[in-house]
């Protein structure tokens, strides 16, 4: 959330050409920005859910206050992940409504999967019941995913001419996907 | 452990092509090829698509022209959590000393930990040196959020 904030301030230096190009004008283009605020959104939220289901890593210490927390911060972590999603609207593109679209199918799948999450979380009991609770938690993460797959794949596919990829391919926010 | 080697090749899935083998299996086929020695056993791991006629791993079998005394096909497994169990499977059933897990630089890291919670710390990682595209970065991003849990599980199979 703290790149996507920088990331906003930095662009918004840039469009009133504060930057350290004097030339007069940014040269980012609406889709660059949103190629920076895709990946920079992406970024965080992978992270922020990892750090979450590593608290449930370690089946011996795992409690109810555990799980909870860990649901909390998955739930936390995604609804902060669609709302960037949506407020970065659509691409500036011949696709983009298509493409905002995408991110709102994803957006509710997600919603569905977090019920889940929780229900999951609500019902753990005993030892053989953590093990059941993390197995759920596990499907519901692994259908999030799944969602998350198909909305990039989308994005993909209703790039014909690559005007998206190739400003994700640019933008430096993309650099922190590793790989 | 005193069996063989085990060279586990997984397979890359992708929506694109068809009856051919893609680059990036194709990669991974050829780093396979440097790494394996007469004796050692390798299994290629990887699903069949649907409406596609052969799997991933049918695929780099037919490409295969290295050594390695026997082979092996997993057409089962979707996943890379599915790759790495149907490995680690397959090394305690033949008593492997140890795993020589091939894939991309950019998937490695995931699959290499992995593959260790499923196995133990006998894993040994040949990469090959491409760089993913942005999509396939943004898919791997998104794919370590599940990690610490398919870790965990993963290790209570052992």
């Amino acid at each position: 959330m703290k790149r996507v904030a920088l990331l906003a301030i930095v662009l918004a230096l840039a469009a009133v050409g504060c930057g350290a190009d004097d030339g007069g004008s940014s040269s980012a283009t609406p889709t660059d920005e949103w190629a920076e605020g895709y990946c920079a959104a992406i970024v965080d939220w992978a992270d922020e859910l990892r750090l979450a289901t590593d608290e449930l890593r370690d089946f011996r210490s795992l409690s109810q206050q555990s799980f909870a927390q860990a649901g909390d911060d998955i739930r936390a972590a995604t609804d902060s992940f669609t709302g960037e999603l949506r407020a970065l609207g659509a691409p500036d593109t011949e696709f983009g409504e298509a493409a905002r679209q995408a991110v709102e199918t994803f957006a509710t799948a997600a919603k569905a999967d977090l019920a889940d999450i929780e229900r999951a979380v609500a019902n753990v009991s005993g030892l053989a019941g953590i093990s059941k609770a993390v197995s759920s938690i596990t499907a519901a993460l692994t259908s999030m995913n799944r969602s998350f797959t198909t909305m990039v794949n989308s994005l993909r596919k209703l790039d014909p001419e690559e005007e998206l990829q190739s400003a994700l391919e640019d933008a430096e926010s993309c650099d922190d996907l590793g790989g | 452990m005193s069996g063989p080697r085990l060279i586990a090749v997984l397979g890359y899935s992708s929506r694109d092509g068809g009856a051919e083998l893609n680059r990036v299996s194709a990669a991974r086929l050829a780093r396979a090829n440097e790494e394996a020695l007469p004796g050692d056993t390798i299994l290629f791991s990887g699903w069949r698509r649907p409406r596609r006629a052969v799997s991933e791993a049918e695929l780099m079998s037919r490409g295969w022209n290295g050594n390695a005394g026997n082979v092996l096909l997993d057409n089962a497994s979707r996943t890379t959590y599915g790759n790495v169990l149907a490995a680690a499977n397959v090394a305690r059933e033949l008593s492997a000393r140890e795993i020589v897990l091939v894939t991309s630089g950019w998937h490695a890291r995931r699959a290499s930990r992995l593959l260790e919670a499923a196995h133990g710390d006998r894993v040994v990682l040949a990469a090959t040196d491409e760089r993913g595209t942005v999509g396939a970065r943004i898919r791997e991003r998104a794919c370590w959020l599940l990690v610490p849990l398919q870790a965990a599980l993963a290790q209570r199979r052992r």
